[in-house]
């Protein structure tokens, strides 16, 4: 009986194609290319409630206030985007205004002749004077800016105050005294720190912290700024040893490498793992924590005998807008770009996503709450300097040899040594 | 009688280990089921507890947070129209490679192959110029084509496998009576390529589905994207609510599963002729 089925649905095939084919042209006849008014704009604001909510308001109030700019807009989820917006740039069909990330991802763009130089605009009514100025810089090669800078995530330790006050633990000042907490949180049978490496770059904050507290700042930037005495010194395979070191100490999680950052997390919102070092979307990402979970932060202790300003502070860009050299209508891209980095939508961006931005005086108290108005309050503005993230500050290809390399380190297959060669070797090579 | 016992023994051995594999397979689902109707606190609190009331929030919240309705219609389109164009030109191909042979089979062959061994990865580019220029770009048929044509070569060679089993004297009965190619293709082949021709089918069915890469590249209007696309729309980079993202995919798999409800045999059938040849 079901053959028959299938042999009806064979016997008219050829009627189905042909319906298909129909609906295809008729598709095909509703895409127009843009004209003047109209912009393309493409961004990764989806999946996640806070960010949905955030691009909601700035795209109604855009309507609002600029009803003679049509918006065809394109969302897409993360990772899911950054393989779309490389296909469309690589092909020759950039959207106008689109979501980028700083560093790597936006030089490679850069490169291909493909960003929208903004220096003039920024120059005009003290546009570039609103953006903090180390953050301008992580969206700038060569001394043109060729995108707008939207928010800054940094990197502290988290940790459950309850947790902490139940057990009697306090806040380690030195990296010794946190070696010696982790001993003590892992005699208690609990986890000491949660890391779920599997897409890389969790551990990558334990490693960077380690080489800007031994050798200093600003290391990864001078191998992409081209400097000749760019290096990770001495420094960086003492970096991967300590951060090997506590790994074969097992003070990660069983099988850190293959857990993901949220199974981590999960292992530190119900307690099972006492400290995270992660970055300020952990207020987010704690949100829904259960009751009586009171989240506190503390900085990256110091390491004794250390070259590097012991205040110094990981914080980074972590997405910006730019606008496509093809853009046919470049006033009104730029129009798009002032409105979403104008003080009201930044001001919003904060208070929804809890995250800081990069307009000054938009990070207030009220918008970020206590716990993020601290960070960028006392821990940030204390800072010698701030440092950005090094995988994305870094080519694209030589983030993949950094993320091998470290995963390496940690589970044992690579040497300190070794690690350390490589990743020099990548900064080298690509620049 | 000590032969009975040992089979008793072995038997029970058997059935524990069969019933902890079931139980293993089964508790995902179970589990997917029950995590619906928490709230993402509970969830965070402890992953594997069960709910403490029956709320459906989840539930309404995938319903309205994506447009999960008009993303399975576009998947049942993509898909119907991939599986049916590589069915349609693998059959036609696959027979005319394993009867006729042609000279130049090897060089068709080789091609093949050699499509095959292209990432879809690598194509990504090159297609998007392609379907820009013919406008078929953010179409589904712009999903259905390049998708089609990267699932062909290999449904060719199961239909020719397929083909080179049957007995060339029923052809050749055909020809002595007088029938044309066609009619030879039609009334004796077609029939009984049916079953190869449904697990082509059935494979290509389940690939085109899952399918990804093409359609999140070349489908930019929201109104037109897949269930595997919109299923996205729950998965947050740093947060996720899972009991609303378990609720989406749980609604999402009600259409395949009610396909396999109705073609377990087949399908079960087609999966398992391809791992033996007879």
């Amino acid at each position: 009986m079901q053959l028959e089925v299938l042999h009806k649905l064979f016997g008219e095939e050829t009627v189905k194609l042909k319906s298909v084919l129909i609906a295809g042209a008729s598709l095909a006849l509703s895409t127009f290319p843009a004209t003047a008014g109209e912009l393309t704009f493409w961004h990764a604001y989806a999946g996640q409630q806070d960010k949905v909510d955030f691009i909601n308001f700035a795209l109604e109030a855009f309507a609002k206030k600029h009803p003679d700019i049509t918006l065809d807009v394109v969302a897409a989820e993360q990772s899911a985007y950054k393989t779309k917006l490389n296909t469309a740039m690589a092909s020759g069909n950039p959207p106008d205004v689109f979501y980028t990330l700083p560093g790597g991802f936006l030089n490679a763009f850069v490169k291909g002749g493909q960003m929208y130089a903004l220096d003039q605009d920024l120059a005009k009514d003290g546009w570039r004077e609103s953006f903090l100025e180390s953050a301008i810089a992580q969206t700038s090669k060569d001394g043109h800016t060729y995108a707008v800078p939207v928010d800054v995530d940094s990197v502290v330790f988290w940790y459950d105050k309850a947790l902490f006050a139940e057990k009697g633990w306090t806040v380690p000042k030195t990296y010794d005294e946190l070696m010696a907490l982790a001993e003590k949180i892992k005699a208690d049978g609990l986890v000491p720190f949660a890391l779920g490496n599997k897409d890389s770059w969790p551990a990558t904050f334990w490693f960077q912290y380690m080489e800007m507290r031994l050798k200093g700042s600003g290391v990864v930037a001078s191998f992409v700024n081209g400097d000749a005495n760019a290096s990770l010194g001495p420094e960086g395979e003492k970096a991967f040893e300590k951060v090997a070191e506590i790994a074969k100490s097992e003070y990660f999680p069983t099988g850190f490498n293959g857990m993901s950052d949220q199974e981590a997390n999960m292992l530190f919102l119900n307690g099972q793992a006492a400290i995270l070092l992660n970055g300020t979307w952990q207020i987010g990402a704690s949100a829904d924590a259960p009751e009586g979970f009171d989240l506190g932060y503390f900085a990256f202790p110091t390491v004794a005998g250390g070259a590097g300003d012991q205040s110094d502070v990981l914080a980074g860009v972590a997405a910006s807008f730019g606008i496509s050299e093809k853009a046919e209508n470049k006033s009104d891209a730029v129009t798009l770009l002032k409105f979403l980095s104008s003080p009201e939508v930044m001001t919003k961006y904060v208070e929804l996503r809890k995250t800081m931005v990069t307009v000054k005086g938009a990070t207030t108290e009220a918008a970020a709450g206590p716990v993020l108005y601290g960070i960028s309050n006392d821990l940030m503005n204390a800072a010698g300097h701030l440092d950005s993230f090094y995988d994305t500050a870094m080519p694209p290809a030589a983030t993949n040899t950094y993320y091998t390399a470290l995963q390496g380190a940690l589970d044992g297959s690579v040497t300190p040594a070794d690690a350390a060669k490589r990743l020099e070797g990548a900064l080298k090579d690509n620049k | 009688m000590s032969a009975v016992r040992r089979w008793n023994r072995t038997s029970t051995i058997v059935l524990i280990v069969l019933t902890l594999h079931a139980l293993m397979v089964i508790f995902p689902f179970v589990w997917m089921i029950y995590s619906t109707f928490k709230t993402n606190k509970e969830f965070m609190r402890s992953v594997w507890s069960f709910p403490t009331s029956l709320n459906f929030d989840a539930y309404i919240g995938a319903w309205s947070g994506g447009a999960l309705g008009s993303y399975a219609v576009n998947s049942l389109i993509i898909m119907a129209g991939a599986t049916i164009i590589t069915v349609l030109v693998s059959t036609l191909a696959g027979y005319a490679l394993a009867i006729y042979r042609p000279r130049w089979m090897p060089a068709v062959e080789l091609s093949l192959t050699a499509a095959m061994a292209i990432p879809a990865y690598v194509a990504l580019v090159p297609l998007v110029v392609m379907l820009r220029t013919a406008g078929l770009l953010d179409t589904h048929l712009g999903v259905i084509l390049p998708t089609a044509a990267f699932n062909v070569p290999v449904s060719i060679f199961i239909m020719q496998a397929f083909f080179n089993t049957l007995p060339r004297e029923l052809f050749d009965a055909g020809r002595v009576d007088g029938a044309s190619e066609w009619m030879i293709f039609r009334v004796i082949a077609l029939p009984i390529a049916r079953p190869a021709m449904f697990t082509v089918g059935i494979v290509n069915m389940i690939w085109v589905w899952n399918d990804f890469l093409f359609p999140v590249v070349f489908i930019n209007n929201p109104a037109r994207k897949t269930l595997p696309v919109g299923l996205t729309d729950f998965v947050g980079e740093h947060v996720t609510n899972y009991p609303v993202m378990l609720a989406a995919i749980l609604m999402a798999a009600i259409a395949p599963l009610i396909l396999f409800i109705f073609f377990e045999r087949q399908i079960t059938a087609a999966l398992i002729g391809g791992a033996v040849k007879e």
